[in-house]
């Protein structure tokens, strides 16, 4: 079993994507062996409206039962997120993935910090990605900043009880971001093999604290699941990360 | 199926990279069918002749415990540029490197690096090219000599017997202006190396340079380099060709 949490649906408009709907994106999860892919709405990310593209996804995916998990992207900075959010949470939404690079916030900011308490109370995990591209090579009208390590950790400091997965994380284990027990790493961008990064977080944080993601269809899925395979570590071990924790995060079973 | 990865490297006492190791090239190359690792070793800044002997001396170490496994290439500062032509010809001759590597210390269109260039052509080496399209500007302001694309096209104009291979498609910036600048420079070869894996980026590149000019590497990201490939919608012949059969043809010319 494999879960994906780290994948989406939808248009990029800063460069060709070869898979933008649920139908193209269930194909790559087939030639992947990934069961479940946890995605929401790339368009969200730039619509004025997020809610939009929620409402988008949420039409794609449910013709596909239980392989997509859907999360809604809400800007906590544009009016009416209250509502769009108890509409996503009505009508099959699983979570919240927050995009303040792109919607212009801080995570501690009091408009973010109100849905972060909203989503607490709902007991819905918010995923947060580090970056949505490597900042080298981006276009020019794409000046978002990468997520700070500061920000995701006053956020965590101050609502102990959300559970926030920061997607995109790397180089987390010598940060402060380990001490916080309700933030989650996923470890697509993280070196396995040469580095050893994965195997030192699990020896900092435990392995329920990592889930499994690729970044599909932004990126190839194979390199973050070759890392998973070549991980020296317990089979129990690697089907933490590789679903059932994710699985808990999500409530699934 | 060969797999030669082009663009690797080993850590120095001074670029301590964590795990950098020949022992993990060779862990990694039972885990990842990888046959060999042409390897260089670095420091940075400007670094001076008694700097670069000691990166190739550490490569050459690493060549001699794995011999076939791990190849080796010369690295230079142009800016010596006598000491960096004597240090090309012994190591290459005496000591069986296999190309040589060029960093950022100039562009590669600074006529300071053409008579290595020449050297390359009369022993019949590639030389890797550093290089990149760095969009943000900090990360360009960082690396004010980093050649780019344009450079290295220009330079292969200039030297079309050269075999330059410009390092990192996945590792420089912006690759899809690196691909368009490139498709007319027939004799540059691109190495697929780096840790951004866009899905598409080996697809289009096979479309715009043709699979016969895309070299398999994966410089800091094993994993990264590896999986790129397996993923790329091509065809068997085209993914031979980028895993190994141009390389290896890149590194016979030597013998003829």
């Amino acid at each position: 079993m494999i879960i994906d949490f780290n994948a989406y649906i939808g248009h990029w408009p800063f460069r060709r994507l070869p898979a933008k709907s649920a139908n193209e994106v269930v194909d790559l999860m087939d030639g992947a062996g990934v069961d479940v892919a946890v995605v929401s709405s790339l368009n969200s990310v730039l619509y004025a409206d997020p809610q939009d593209g929620n409402l988008e996804i949420m039409d794609e995916v449910k013709k596909y039962g239980g392989r997509f998990v859907p999360l809604a992207v809400l800007n906590p900075r544009y009016p009416g997120w209250e509502d769009d959010l108890e509409e996503c949470v009505d009508i099959g939404f699983k979570g919240i993935r927050l995009y303040p690079q792109y919607h212009n916030y801080m995570l501690t900011d009091d408009d973010c910090m109100k849905l972060a308490t909203k989503a607490m109370k709902l007991s819905l995990s918010i995923s947060i990605p580090v970056r949505l591209r490597d900042g080298r090579g981006r276009h020019w009208m794409d000046s978002a900043r990468d997520v700070a390590t500061l920000e995701v950790e006053r956020l965590a400091a101050k609502l102990p009880n959300l559970r926030i997965v920061l997607l995109e994380s790397s180089n987390v284990t010598n940060t402060a971001l380990i001490k916080y027990g309700n933030i989650f790493f996923e470890t697509s961008r993280m070196t396995s093999l040469i580095g050893d990064e994965i195997k030192n977080l699990i020896q900092s944080v435990g392995a329920s604290r990592l889930v499994f993601g690729s970044g599909m269809p932004l990126k190839y899925i194979s390199p973050a699941l070759l890392k998973i395979k070549l991980l020296k570590e317990s089979d129990d071990i690697k089907e933490r990360i590789l679903w059932r924790n994710s699985s808990d995060l999500l409530r699934l079973m | 199926m060969v797999r030669i990865d082009c663009h690797s490297h080993i850590k120095n006492k001074v670029w301590d990279v964590a795990g950098l190791t020949p022992e993990s090239l060779m862990e990694a190359a039972d885990e990842l069918g990888i046959d060999s690792f042409c390897c260089s070793t670095l420091t940075f800044g400007m670094p001076t002749p008694d700097e670069f002997r000691m990166c190739n001396e550490v490569v050459l170490k690493a060549m001699r415990e794995y011999p076939g496994k791990i190849l080796g290439y010369c690295f230079v500062n142009p800016g010596y540029q006598k000491e960096s032509l004597m240090e090309i010809e012994k190591r290459v001759v005496e000591d069986g490197m296999m190309g040589v590597k060029l960093y950022n210390q100039y562009k590669c269109t600074d006529p300071v690096t053409f008579p290595l260039v020449s050297k390359t052509i009369e022993l019949k080496v590639p030389i890797l090219q550093h290089a990149g399209y760095l969009t943000d500007p900090a990360g360009a302001a960082e690396q004010p000599n980093i050649s780019n694309a344009q450079d290295v096209a220009r330079l292969a104009s200039l030297f079309p017997e050269a075999m330059i291979i410009e390092a990192h498609l996945g590792g420089g910036g912006d690759w899809e202006w690196a691909l368009k600048n490139l498709r007319r420079a027939r004799s540059v070869y691109v190495d697929t190396s780096g840790s951004v894996i866009d899905m598409g980026m080996i697809e289009k590149a096979v479309k715009i340079l043709g699979a016969e000019r895309l070299l398999f590497a994966t410089d800091l990201s094993i994993e990264e380099g590896v999986g790129k490939i397996i993923d790329a919608k091509i065809d068997g012949d085209e993914r031979r060709l980028i895993f190994g059969e141009n390389m290896s043809k890149i590194l016979g010319m030597r013998s003829r």
